[in-house]
């Protein structure tokens, strides 16, 4: 039985599910995140075509295979799959129509998140279940961790 | 504290989420090698990691926290794309504890948390030290600050011959690796010298070890303990190789006691024992007064002594 694609490509109950567990502030946090990261592969990849690299563009699309899925972008996850796997023994031309498939399923899911956060902030309301107001601003992870930014390794975490 | 080794920020925000959920800090590196000097910094007691890094395929780095002695027994778990039948072979060959398949999904947090559940307490619970040696909370406190100072003395200490081992590698135009137990490289005629000395070089880290070792059982640092009991198990390796493990070791030791700890300024205060041959810091020197007074030396006398 096939199952139906997600509508914009987003799988909802990725996010919902998350939120039981940490929270809908916390689902919104990682939704911030993947839409930088999200950015930042999808230049990547375009740069990687452009300068002829398959391994910087496969390189790319692993991560963004990997951040899309954990956010429930379901579509984005199956393109950036298929050009890691178009790219993983080199090409014969650069795969400039599953990148621009890629872009169009990026900027589709972006609203498409959003409305998922808007449905889950109204099922919370009221009701957050996620992490208590005293352990949020502990020095989180931001992306400037992330880059590297920080002396002794990328490195992050709350001390509870 | 939980290593996640990830360059796919996405994810490892995902696991920082849920593990503090459960209330645990967590550590990212984005590429084996961040990961590996996190493990020789910071008391981690498990990892999570992709296979895809940056700089290394993550079984390579599972190899290789497989081959240092203070990390070797950590549980890792496998979160992954890469499924196929040679990838998780191999993985299960390492010893993983449970391999999940990317992406991150909420039905693999409770596999996580069966495995964080399953990892022993670093420390004895601060009631049990205080019933078990019989004396106040403030006492176990002045204890554990000792046994703090004994620790970082020794760290002193092997640094110290670490460093002169390199720059005796260095001189004898040898890898820093050849250390000191280089007798098999050294001309016939000095040889015998260079193992006398390698011998009485493990015989005072050793001393020294076992005593910070006891100490540190003394106040209740279970894995402390253990862990430098591994190196005490077999003949002390005084490579470079061998004494970088064991200043590892002790680093990361080192700084569980300072987190386990930080409120107390016993420990801000007490300067590190600057730990000599004849002179293994304070909990040492108790030990080495009851080896002299014909008793066998027991980490309780070793620590109250002081």
């Amino acid at each position: 039985m096939q199952t139906a694609a997600p509508p914009g490509g987003v799988d909802p109950s990725v996010l919902h599910a998350f939120a039981d567990l940490a929270g809908v502030d916390s689902a919104r946090e990682v939704v911030d995140v993947y839409l930088v990261s999200a950015a930042a592969r999808l230049a990547a990849i375009r740069a990687g075509i452009a300068a002829d690299s398959p391994v910087a563009v496969r390189h790319a699309a692993h991560a963004l295979a990997s951040a899309a899925g954990a956010v429930g972008a379901a579509r984005v996850a199956e393109i950036a799959r298929a050009l890691e796997g178009a790219s993983a023994g080199g090409w014969a031309a650069p795969p400039h129509a599953t990148a621009v498939a890629l872009d169009e399923a990026a900027a589709e899911s972006r609203g498409r998140l959003a409305a998922v956060l808007a449905d889950l902030a109204t099922l919370f309301a009221g009701a957050d279940l996620g992490v208590a107001p005293e352990a949020a601003d502990d020095g989180g992870p931001d992306d400037r961790d992330f880059d590297g930014a920080v002396e002794g390794g990328a490195l992050w975490g709350w001390k509870l | 504290m939980i290593l996640v080794v990830d360059d796919d920020n996405v994810t490892a925000h995902v696991w920082a989420y849920l593990f503090r959920q459960l209330r645990r800090q967590t550590v990212v590196a984005t590429s084996g090698a961040e990961a590996l000097r996190v493990l020789d910094t910071q008391p981690i007691e498990a990892i999570v990691c992709a296979i895809v890094l940056p700089d290394m395929d993550g079984l390579s780095f599972i190899a290789r926290v497989r081959g240092r002695r203070h990390v070797a027994d950590l549980p890792i778990v496998v979160c992954t794309g890469q499924t196929d039948a040679a990838t998780v072979q191999r993985a299960l060959t390492f010893g993983v504890v449970d391999f999940l398949v990317k992406p991150i999904r909420a039905d693999h947090f409770p596999r996580v948390q069966r495995v964080l559940q399953s990892i022993p307490p670093r420390w004895e619970s601060r009631h049990d030290v205080v019933r078990r040696l019989r004396v106040s909370t403030p006492e176990v406190t002045r204890l554990v600050a000792l046994a703090h100072r004994d620790l970082a003395g020794v760290r002193t200490l092997v640094s110290r011959h670490l460093a002169e081992a390199e720059r005796a590698a260095q001189r004898a135009g040898n890898p820093p690796d050849a250390g000191t137990a280089s007798a098999d490289r050294a001309p016939a005629g000095e040889a015998g010298a260079a193992e006398a000395g390698v011998a009485e070089l493990a015989a005072v880290v050793g001393v020294a070890v076992r005593r910070v070792r006891d100490a540190a059982a003394t106040v209740g640092a279970r894995r402390c303990a253990e862990v430098l009991g591994r190196f005490l198990c077999l003949p002390l390796d005084v490579s470079a190789e061998g004494l970088r493990n064991l200043r590892d070791a002790l680093a990361v030791e080192v700084a569980d006691f300072e987190a386990a700890f930080p409120q107390k300024s016993l420990l801000a205060d007490a300067p590190a024992a600057d730990v000599r041959p004849a002179d293994a810091g304070a909990a040492g020197q108790a030990a080495a007064a009851a080896e002299r007074r014909g008793g066998a030396t027991r980490p309780v006398e070793a620590a109250l002594g002081a």
